[in-house]
């Protein structure tokens, strides 16, 4: 049973750092616009 | 004096104020404008490993100096809305790195590694670093750089550049400033 709850929390603990490093990594582009402005 | 830099070398730099001397944000995206071939800004991460990213943007025009290590501002306040093309930018993704390289004649040059700035008073975009089964066979380099007009013609996940552009591909940053102003002068020669 403390196996099995171990194997489980070390994969939410994995899945969650997978997040954040994900969304670490999404930074980073370079980002065309299509130029489109508002009246000002 | 104009510096030639690569766009994602600025991605991850913190944005500090000159007030407080604060780091308030990082880079997160560097949009540029592909009608006109200029930067408009930045969008933006929250600082720390676990930033995430701001609704604030940082619009060129309120950058206060692009050194190699920062983003400099005068204040928090610069970090805001921006304009409508930076809201447009951040609206979608058209992230350009990856993004194919095709010349008019239908030749397909590589991928996109990275984007070229020139920047003096402002910051436009002189070039693209370029890699794949096109670069040149008898070149040492591992990527190649690449001219653009001052339009760019961006369609899905293709970017299309004259034919002209072969002429004036370089290894490196060394003289490709040089390479861009004969690249154009070309471009405006053959003009009608």
């Amino acid at each position: 049973m403390e196996i099995v709850l171990s194997i489980v929390i070390a994969l939410v603990v994995l899945a969650a750092v997978g997040v954040v490093v994900q969304r670490r990594r999404r930074g980073g582009g370079v980002v065309a616009s299509r130029g489109r402005r508002r009246d000002r | 004096m104009s510096i030639l830099m690569r766009a994602r070398e600025i991605t991850g730099r913190p944005v500090v104020t000159l007030d407080t001397a604060e780091d308030v944000a990082e880079v997160k995206d560097v949009v540029f404008d592909h009608a006109s071939a200029t930067l408009v800004g930045f969008t933006l991460n929250r600082r720390g490993f676990l930033g995430s990213p701001m609704k604030e943007v940082l619009p060129w025009s309120r950058v206060a100096a692009l050194g190699p290590d920062a983003v400099m501002i005068d204040g928090a306040g610069a970090l805001g809305g921006g304009d409508g093309a930076m809201e447009d930018a951040t609206g979608s993704d058209r992230d350009v790195i990856g993004a194919a390289v095709m010349t008019d004649s239908g030749t397909a040059l590589g991928s996109v590694v990275d984007v070229i700035l020139e920047v003096e008073d402002g910051a436009r975009v002189v070039g693209f670093e370029v890699d794949g089964p096109e670069v040149e066979r008898d070149r040492s380099a591992a990527t190649l750089l690449i001219p653009v007009d001052d339009t760019i013609a961006v369609s899905g996940r293709t970017l299309m550049v004259p034919a002209a552009v072969r002429d004036f591909v370089q290894d490196d940053l060394a003289g490709f400033g040089a390479a861009v102003d004969a690249f154009r002068a070309r471009l405006s020669e053959d003009a009608p």
